[in-house]
């Protein structure tokens, strides 16, 4: 795949990963489970979405702007967001790492931002390259400091690099992750084979440098603590994993291993083991129970896949040689009472010794830091830099900590965490700033839609396939293939998105968000009450805004109840034939109109569906078929004989004309917009004109909302004048439901305009101010749209007028009707409801 | 045969009558009717804010909305409520400074907050150890394991569970201590041995997310098991009636509620659930009618399944109809005599406490206790397939749902807003519920301020006001 660099830039364009800003102040966000409990923030929701939606670029920005190791996380991660994900408790959680690894394996490699330069003066001089060391690095170079990174080993990458055997993680995508990070990174330095206290001392450090990190990890094992545990059979896990991982070594095992321990160092020996040649069988020996051991749950699944055994609550006591080979003299343990954190201590069963015969141990029981100049200096307690969590600072101003050598034997994850944090206290120092604000990991979004698939109830979690051994165990061939592309598209839609916004206002992500907090913390206990009970009660923005114009979607109807007869809604059917003028019949109350600059095909197929339902046709030129036509015209033109009424267009202001009529049978009409109601109405009545456009729309329907005082001002004006019923009004504007019809009938209107609704089910889409229609329907297609519409929007105002007890839609009046917003009342003439 | 009838007898068919019949024809039900045509397509829903407030006319929403019903020919169907912003209890607020409420680990013991609820009629009253209880949801709408958790967490928090609609099953009456047993038009699962082991009986009239219509349930969700619970053929889509067949005004109702109390000895509550619509008109023949409270829901109330035009366009909200409520009763001098329990959309302690300060005697929550159950509130209810397992008879879904750990959360749920609401009484200086008061609040909207009667406060939305003015 070629070079590419990646257009655009992380949300809130120079944002820093150590300027801590972040997206949790915007109201419809909520940072999901999955990604608070990422140590370093990860914005999996966004990723997830983005995979599904195929934006593989986009998602891979959303993976790596925290994780400058995101192809080694693809396969190995702790992932603490999994267990977090609100879909563990109901079928399974959203395999977020799998995801990860998809999106990485197939950008990994040619994804490269640009390069960036030193830009100061200061240098940091960071010791260990592993993900600690390395991401300070990167963040510290992308502040624009120049760093050197000063490794022990003769290559970087610190556990990662020795410590993960190959057939989880293959050396290569540990080399994508540092060849992006110094690709991207002009100011780092790796200095390989140089360790702290030999190629190079602490002073020499301080001296180069303005400030210093000591990353320094875990790589020493703990011993056992048992006689004999130095023979030359008992081998140390970490040198183990060393050996055999970083130094490529296929040593031949004896037949029968032990791995005496429970965590990653014994997971990952014992299943390196079984791999190399000559070992035929292999027993994991913990101490404690199945529920105790801390090995990551696919980690163990993978080994017991494997057929290695485990024996539970067996504590080494002494190693002895047995046959040429070892015996582990073990006792059996067996919990005590829980102790005040709830954990159980395990006491070893008197007279339980018994063997377990074996070729040869690993020891697995714990790693510790390991550097001896440290140690010399003071800097080093028992078995980590001493270092203060809250600064990242040791006793020596100049020196900060982080990782495994810091704060003990942890995850990869986390140690980015911790290199992101030291990174931003190191900045702070240098500086000059004494009282940096305390780090927080920055909560980001990338605001992507909900993800539209049928499926995401249904989907369980999609595995991947598992290889276990393979056909040649000895070359280590990976354990599991990534997902094809059906499979992560079907992962990915499975996600809740626990961040992104609901479709409700009352129970938005927040309000859900807080009430599932509540649902979540302990009764009586008055700290945390009383923090929710002051997130309730901050008042709510402001989501009816002052200045919004009134709409239709202020009204609201009043149902029947106890005061009004209920109709039964198993007949759906309401009457909506209306007559217009005394002379046009129509099925339903609509007259679609805007279609004579349509393209022919859409005007001809609405045309078509208009005569099926026996709705009318407003519009400037004829209609194809049988259709009540309602010939919109200036004054001074003439009517069509085909018409059945002339609607002469006035417009905004008014001046008196002849109103021609092409026949006596044919009505005559004005379309008129609000300003000229108090002179085109009286005209109206005084030439027994049968009909009245009123026209809301502010010159287009596009325009934006429709002004609906245009009708509550004919209606008090033909009130005025007492003569309500002699015209039939036509109400013209914003129509995009039978829910609006119905509401404009019962504010006084007889029938409404459908226009760019009815555009819109034809096939046509809004751009700006106009309708375009691309060649991508055919006619029947918009013929039956065109007729469901219309079925559909019957269907709503017959509802409405069922809902309020009516049988017949224009027996709906204004006393049906309430509005929700002051704006509307004015506007309709509606009192405001819980008012009179 | 075993009766005649009044006046009959029975003879041999004479040779003419029998020349007359040649074949038979049996009428059947077509079925046509029973079952909506074209499915909708199932689709996420649009986030709010993108289609209310100050977004274009022409948004997206509307668009999908048309572009939907061009494809199905019917109007859309969809779970939850009212979806765009309307005046509710968080546009009014506290006068008074609460930013130091709710602190003391003593809260509880020092605020009043348990009440009695149904006697104004001489029946054994609901017993609440606080003015919160769950609200009507249905069995078909929720799954039996949600409904089960419910009554769990009713019975923890020491309230009244609700059998909504579709009869009482015998787990939810075993696990529930108060259980209020709900009559609604079509008399789906109602029957005279149930009403005996009720705690409170109700005559639903409608509800606040769409009244003037009857339930709903789609086709997927109306199972062997529910169907017979219900006495309906399986695999409708299931119109309940709205009306009830011998209830056609308020006399009928009056001789109704006689029946209910009656056939249960006087010992029940009967109660009367309304959909907020002409409140208060409704509310004066509710009283006049007898009830012992009525519990009264706005358009922000949710619902399983139901016409999406009818939930965000039929109805007032929950605020208006408190105070339509109450002022009706002002108006014909029956202040206090009849208890009002409000729902619909109440999310928290702070919202009861509100309503309650209004003048409410309680509050009801369902949605926000099933999102406490663990609702994602993806409003995809009447699909049938609720990923947590609440909105569903699909068995494979409704495992998901664990029930004890779910009523455990819901219990949670509702004792955080018995923190609230005792915090914010203790806080406004009082030691009862009962004390909260229109005097405590204020209006920070022109609607909320116009509909409620407060005095309008806008610079109550100010959070750090309150502090300050301490």
């Amino acid at each position: 795949m070629a070079d590419k660099t990646l257009a655009g830039t992380p949300p809130g364009s120079g944002w820093s990963p150590l300027d801590l800003r972040d997206d949790t102040d915007d109201l419809h966000f909520v940072p999901a489970p999955c990604q608070t409990a990422c140590p370093i923030g990860t914005d999996a929701p966004s990723y997830i979405g983005l995979i599904w939606e195929g934006r593989q670029l986009e998602a891979f920005e959303a993976i790596t702007a925290t994780n400058p190791f995101s192809s080694v996380c693809g396969r190995v991660c702790d992932a603490p967001c999994e267990p977090a994900c609100r879909r563990a408790d109901s079928d399974g959680p959203i395999a977020i790492r799998n995801l990860k690894r998809y999106v990485m394996d197939e950008l990994g490699t040619s994804i490269h931002l640009d390069p960036v330069q030193p830009t100061r003066d200061k240098s940091v001089g960071i010791v260990g390259s592993g993900p600690a060391g390395l991401t300070a690095a990167q963040d510290l170079a992308l502040a624009g400091y120049k760093v050197d990174v000063y490794e022990k080993f003769d290559r970087p990458g610190g556990v990662m690099q020795w410590g993960i055997p190959a057939f989880r993680l293959p050396p290569r995508i540990l080399d994508e992750d540092i060849d992006r990070i110094l690709k991207r990174c002009a100011g780092i330095t790796v200095h390989t084979s140089t360790a702290l206290g030999e190629q190079v001392s602490l002073d020499e450090l301080k001296a180069r440098h303005d400030a210093v990190l000591l990353a320094i990890g875990a790589a020493r094992g703990k011993p056992m603590g048992v006689p004999g545990e130095d023979h030359a059979l008992v081998e140390d896990g970490v040198g183990f994993l060393r050996r055999i991982n970083a130094g490529g070594e296929r040593p031949t095992l004896p037949e029968t291993v032990l791995v005496v321990g429970g965590g990653d160092v014994a997971m990952d020996a014992c299943r390196m083991a079984k791999r190399l040649p000559g070992c035929k069988k292999v027993k994991v020996v913990y101490r404690r129970g199945p529920g105790e051991i801390p090995a990551r749950k696919d980690e163990l699944e993978g080994a017991i896949k494997e057929d290695i055994e485990f024996i539970y609550h067996a504590q080494p006591a002494e190693i002895v040689e047995k046959d040429g080979g070892l015996a582990l003299r073990c006792v059996k343990t067996e919990p005590g009472e829980p102790e005040e954190d709830g954990r159980r201590a395990f006491r070893a069963v008197t007279g339980s010794e018994h063997d377990i015969d074996c070729g040869m141990i690993i020891a697995a029981v714990g790693q510790t830091g390991d550097c001896d100049e440290l140690c010399e200096r003071g800097l080093i307690n028992t078995d980590r830099v001493n270092t203060d969590f809250e600064s990242m600072r040791t006793e020596d101003p100049q020196v900060f900590g982080a990782g495994d050598g810091a704060f003990g034997g942890s995850t990869i994850v986390v140690a980015m965490h911790h290199g992101h944090k030291a990174a931003y206290y190191i900045k702070q120092y240098l500086e000059g700033n004494e009282a940096p604000l305390p780090y927080r990991t920055p909560y980001r979004t990338r605001r992507v839609e909900v993800a539209q698939d049928i499926m995401w109830e249904k989907y369980p979690r999609q595995e991947q396939a598992f290889h276990g051994l393979g056909a040649k165990p000895a070359d280590f061939p990976e354990i599991e293939s990534k997902y094809d592309r059906e499979t992560a598209i079907a992962e990915a839609a499975r996600c809740f998105r626990c961040d992104a916004e609901t479709g409700t206002a009352d129970y938005s992500v927040r309000n859900r968000e807080d009430i599932f907090l509540m649902a979540r913390m302990q009764p009586g206990e008055a700290k945390s009450q009383a923090a929710m009970l002051q997130k309730r009660l901050r008042p709510r923005e402001i989501l009816i805004a002052p200045e919004q114009p009134a709409s239709f979607d202020d009204i609201v109807f009043l149902p029947a109840n106890l005061s009004r007869l209920v109709i039964d809604p198993y007949r759906e059917a309401c009457r909506t034939d209306t007559e217009l003028g005394g002379g046009i019949a129509l099925q339903h109350p609509y007259l679609v109109t805007g279609f004579d600059d349509a393209p022919d095909e859409v005007r001809r197929a609405v045309a078509r569906a208009v005569q099926k339902t026996g709705c009318g046709w407003l519009g400037r030129t004829r209609p194809e078929g049988d259709i009540s036509w309602l010939h919109l015209l200036k004054p001074g033109e003439a009517p069509d004989a085909n018409a059945a009424a002339a609607i002469y267009e006035i417009g905004g202001s008014f001046t008196a004309f002849e109103p021609e009529r092409a026949s006596e049978s044919q009505l005559v009409g004005l379309s008129v917009q609000g300003p000229a109601l108090a002179t085109a109405i009286p005209f109206a009545l005084e030439n027994r004109l049968e009909l009245m456009v009123l026209d809301g729309t502010r010159g287009s329907e596009l325009a934006g909302p429709p002004d609906l005082t245009v009708l509550r001002d004919a209606i008090r004006i033909l009130r005025g004048l007492n003569r309500e019923e002699e015209i039939d009004l036509i109400w013209h504007g914003g129509v995009r439901s039978g829910t609006d019809v119905a509401k404009a009938l019962a504010l006084g209107g007889m029938a409404a305009a459908v226009g760019v609704s009815m555009a819109i089910a034809a096939g046509g889409t809004v751009s700006g101010s106009a309708i375009a229609y691309a060649g991508d329907r055919t006619f029947e297609e918009r013929v039956s749209a065109a007729e469901y519409l219309i079925q559909s929007m019957a269907a709503e105002t017959s509802i409405m007028a069922r809902c309020t007890g009516k049988t017949n839609i224009h027996n709906l009046e204004p006393e049906d009707l309430k509005t929700i917003t002051v704006a509307a009342s004015e506007a309709t003439g509606i009192p405001l409801a819980g008012t009179r | 045969m075993q009766s005649l009838g009044s006046d009959a007898m029975q003879v041999e068919p004479t040779a003419e009558d029998l020349t007359g019949i040649r074949t038979f024809s049996k009428i059947v039900n077509a079925g046509t009717k029973l079952r909506y045509k074209n499915p909708e397509p199932q689709r996420r829903n649009i986030p709010f804010f993108t289609f209310s407030g100050t977004s274009d006319y022409w948004n997206e929403k509307v668009q999908e909305d048309i572009y939907i019903k061009s494809q199905m020919g019917r109007y859309r169907i969809r779970g939850y409520g009212a979806a765009r912003p309307l005046p509710h209890l968080t546009d009014i607020a506290f006068k008074k400074d609460l930013s130091q409420a709710g602190q003391d680990p003593d809260l509880l013991k020092r605020v009043e907050m348990r009440m009695t609820l149904g006697d104004k009629h001489g029946a054994r009253p609901l017993d609440l150890s606080m003015p919160v209880m769950i609200a009507p949801m249905s069995f078909g709408a929720l799954s039996r394991s949600a409904k089960l958790s419910l009554a769990i967490a009713s019975r923890l928090s020491g309230t009244a569970e609700n059998t909504g609609e579709g009869g009482m099953m015998d787990r939810q009456r075993e696990a529930a201590d108060q259980l209020i047993f709900q009559c609604l038009a079509g008399r789906l699962g109602w029957n005279v041995h149930d009403m005996q082991r009720a705690n409170g009986l109700e005559i639903y009239i409608s509800q606040g997310a769409k009244p003037g219509l009857g339930g709903q349930l789609m086709a997927k969700k109306v199972t062997r098991e529910l169907a017979a619970i219900r006495g309906i053929p399986e695999g409708i889509d299931l119109r309940s009636p709205s009306r009830h067949p011998d209830v056609l005004g308020a006399d009928d109702l009056v001789i109704k509620v006689e029946e209910f109390r009656e056939a249960t000895g006087h010992r029940i509550p009967v109660s009367i659930k309304l959909g907020a619509g002409r409140v208060r008109d409704d509310i004066k023949i509710a009283l006049k009618d007898k009830f012992d409270y009525v519990e009264l829901d706005g358009l922000q109330g949710s619902t399983g399944a139901a016409g999406a035009e009818v939930l965000e366009h039929v109805g007032i909200p929950t605020l208006a109809a408190i105070q339509e409520a109450l002022d009706a009763l002002a108006e014909i001098g029956a202040t206090g005599q009849l208890p009002i329990v409000l729902m619909g959309g109440i999310k928290d302690g702070v919202d009861a406490a509100k309503a309650l300060a209004l003048g409410a005697d309680a509050v009801a929550v369902g949605t926000s206790a099933i999102i406490a159950g663990g609702c994602i509130a993806c409003m995809q209810c009447h699909i049938g397939n609720c990923v947590v397992g609440i909105a569903t008879q699909d068995p494979e879904h409704e495992k998901r749902y664990n029930t004890p750990a779910e009523a455990v959360h819901i219990h949670h749920f509702l004792e955080a807003m018995r923190w609230q609401i005792a915090a914010i009484t203790d806080g406004l200086g009082y030691s009862d519920v009962k004390q909260l008061c229109r005097d405590d609040l204020v209006a920070t909207t022109p609607e909320a301020a116009k509909i409620t009667g407060l005095e309008y406060a806008p610079q109550f939305r100010d959070p750090n006001l309150q502090l300050r003015a301490s």
